[in-house]
């Protein structure tokens, strides 16, 4: 009899908790804490953030490797606590700790949008007030996918961009700001790791967006800008372009008796062979500065015309046995008087725009 | 000698030559950046004038919102019995949670009431003070009681500069107080800073609003405090009656601003509202377009003087350089000497040939 009793209690316990596990499964898995009550929305969430450090610049592959630190501060009246019992005005908690009291309480969600993948590194360190106030401060060393451009190489100054928004929240639930007191506490390290790099400043503009269902979504979008120390740039570059193009000036000003006629072509042929060999020493050396169209790739690639017109040109207006010259000899030693004046001045003159529109942060004119 | 004169005059004419050809396309050049550099501000002024657009708009809304909430305030049946009776405990414990919900989420710095003798009964906003006369101090108040009618403006207080907005409590036709809602201009700063990426901030003068003497301004809110205070104090910045546009450089940043006056309710001016738009981007391109227009410019001078002067010495000057030399050999005597090939142009052919002619026909001493 008791064993019949025995049996009649576990059926029934298996049959309780199978209605259990369907009740729960019916329910469907556990979501975020939902909006906190007694705040209006949308929510104001206050981000400021910090680069503590970028330790790489990838022109080619267009990404950042870097350490940033953002603060995202909010109020959720459900946290309030009497800091008279606690003996505390708030409660500090960090790494694992912090982590926990996330999951148990709402957050904005707010996450790195270019960041590629996982972060190397991160840690987390959580403040709740007593009156309410959440600061959630998060580090992390990570890889970024950046815009670089490198039209004004090696005068360029780049806009590193970090765009901050809420994965889980549209712009009705949760807004996102950066006040002044935000302000002073983001900024830009003004020592980098990253060679041949000045730290500038560190700006913040908002955007909209519409997500994946449509909702308009707020975005803070962080810029930290960073400028090329172009002076070590300038004998590496340069002077070896230049140096080669010089052979031109050679070329319309040397007599026959410095440089004879009959090597001047393979002269220009070498040299069109260096400025190739020159080209890719600058790829390998400063990676885009051939490949994304600077002004030094358009100067090497006018030079692979230069070169050779003013080999045509100077045969041309050398020989004396053409048609035009035995027709206007005065003609042709006038044109060549005049070109190798203005050949040079307006192929340099070129060189010397381009570098001006580079370096347009030094050229104020209006 | 003689070449050293025809040399000269050569020099002249080429100088001359360059001269009329840098004078024609700098001209050009000159039309072109003045037209670029009228376009570029008149863009950067549209889209200042739409800051200075917004920005009306926004205080005209945030005085109403004002209003509205005084108007609110001035028809609960518990605050007017509350302001009949004079009492203002119960004021103070019916709207105590309102006033903190609306100080926290909506910029309302102000929420009071005065009795119709213009007493103040109670100031949720700082609730020790009361019971003193604001007849002198606060026209908009007054111009409320004597009208019986909602009021809104701009008035400075005690609280500083705010919209504010004054509504009648009435009872059965009576007039028995005003309503009085105060809006702080910040969070109207951060949205029109939020839709228009301009920075935005509220200076007063303080000679203007009697807070000071001297001609000395101070921000008394804005989006970004660091740039005000750079702006302001700017030799360039000035206030203005009528909206103005400027532009300042801070910190090697251009920045164009609209100046908007500030009027408080009695018509005074007492500010302005600035708005900062950074244009650097848009001086930079035009400057990157001088730089373009200044290199074609001068090609183009080099290679049409070039092309002329080529021209000039290949078919004139030299031919007629040796066939000047050639005859002065005839002159000397060279019966035999070989006439040069002079090429050049058709003219100095036929001259040539009818000098060559003229030698052979002159009579020989």
């Amino acid at each position: 009899m008791s064993r019949l009793w025995a049996m009649l209690l576990v059926l029934l316990g298996s049959a309780l908790a199978s209605t259990f596990a369907v009740a729960q499964q019916a329910q469907g898995p556990a979501g975020p804490p939902p909006l906190p009550a007694g705040v209006e929305l949308p929510m104001n969430v206050r981000l400021a953030v910090r680069v503590l450090n970028i330790t790489r610049i990838q022109e080619v592959e267009r990404e950042m490797s870097a350490a940033i630190e953002f603060t995202q501060r909010w109020t959720d009246p459900s946290l309030q606590f009497d800091r008279v019992v606690a003996g505390a005005e708030r409660m500090d908690m960090v790494g694992t700790e912090a982590e926990v009291r996330l999951s148990r309480i709402w957050q904005p969600a707010i996450a790195i949008e270019n960041m590629i993948g996982q972060p190397r590194a991160q840690t987390v360190a959580l403040s709740v007030f007593h009156d309410g106030r959440v600061v959630l401060i998060r580090r992390l060393d990570a890889e970024f996918r950046v815009d670089l451009a490198m039209a004004a190489f090696p005068f360029d100054q780049q806009r590193l961009v970090l765009r901050f928004a809420s994965q889980r929240h549209p712009a009705a639930e949760v807004a996102l700001l950066t006040t002044e007191f935000d302000m002073q506490f983001s900024g830009l390290q003004s020592s980098l790791s990253v060679a041949n790099w000045d730290a500038g400043s560190l700006s913040f503009s908002q955007e909209s967006f519409f997500g994946w269902n449509a909702r308009p979504y707020a975005r803070l979008v962080a810029v930290a800008t960073v400028e090329r120390q172009w002076p070590r740039y300038i004998l590496r570059i340069f002077v070896p372009f230049f140096a080669l193009m010089s052979l031109s000036l050679f070329l319309y000003w040397a007599s026959d008796r410095v440089i004879e006629q009959k090597a001047r072509a393979p002269m220009v042929f070498s040299s069109l062979l260096a400025l190739a060999a020159l080209s890719f020493t600058f790829e390998a050396s400063f990676p885009g500065a051939i490949s994304l169209n600077s002004p030094i790739a358009t100067m090497i690639s006018l030079g692979y015309f230069y070169l050779p017109f003013v080999l045509l040109t100077d045969a041309m207006l050398t020989s004396q046995d053409s048609a035009l010259a035995r027709r206007h000899p005065a003609l042709i030693a006038e044109m060549r008087r005049n070109v190798r004046w203005t050949v040079p001045m307006l192929f340099f003159g070129f060189c010397l725009l381009l570098l001006l529109l580079a370096a347009d942060r030094a050229v104020r004119i209006v | 000698m003689k070449r050293t004169r025809h040399m000269g005059f050569v020099s002249r004419l080429g100088l001359m030559t360059a001269g009329i050809i840098a004078l024609v396309i700098g001209g050009m050049l000159a039309l072109a950046l003045v037209s670029g550099r009228d376009s570029v501000r008149a863009a950067q002024r549209a889209e200042i004038s739409g800051v200075a657009l917004l920005i009306r708009h926004s205080i005209d809304r945030a005085s109403f919102f004002a209003l509205a909430q005084a108007e609110t305030l001035a028809r609960q049946p518990g605050v007017v019995q509350g302001i009949a009776d004079r009492d203002r405990e119960g004021i103070l414990s019916r709207l105590q949670t309102t006033f903190a919900y609306l100080r926290a989420e909506t910029g309302v710095e102000v929420l009071q009431f005065h009795q119709a003798d213009f007493r103040n009964l109670v100031r949720l906003q700082d609730i020790a003070r009361h019971g003193d006369d604001v007849s002198k101090s606060r026209p908009i108040v007054v111009a409320a009681i004597r009208s019986g009618r909602s009021q809104r403006g701009l008035e400075v207080g005690p609280s500083g500069a705010l919209l504010r907005g004054t509504a009648p409590v009435m009872r059965d036709g009576v007039l028995l107080g005003i309503a009085e809602v105060g809006l702080s201009m910040n969070p109207l700063l951060q949205s029109v800073k939020q839709a228009t990426g301009a920075e935005v901030g509220v200076v007063l003068s303080n000679a203007m609003a009697g807070a000071g003497a001297g001609t000395d301004v101070t921000v008394q809110g804005s989006t970004n405090a660091a740039l005000f205070a750079a702006l302001t104090k700017a030799p360039d910045f000035r206030l203005s009656r009528e909206a103005i546009h400027l532009e300042i450089s801070v910190d090697g940043t251009r920045h164009a601003l609209v100046v908007e006056p500030l009027l408080d309710f009695s018509g005074r001016m007492i500010g302005s509202v600035v708005g900062a738009a950074n244009v650097d981007s848009a001086s930079r391109a035009f400057n990157r377009d001088v730089l373009i227009l200044c290199f074609a410019g001068v090609a183009g001078i080099i290679v049409a003087f070039s092309v002329l002067w080529v021209a000039m010495m290949g078919f004139l000057v030299r031919p007629m350089e040796a066939m000047a030399a050639h005859a002065e050999r005839l002159a000397a005597g060279e019966a035999g000497a070989k006439p040069p090939e002079i090429g050049g142009a058709q003219v100095v052919h036929r001259l040539h040939a009818a000098l060559l002619k003229l030698a052979k026909a002159a009579p020989r001493p």
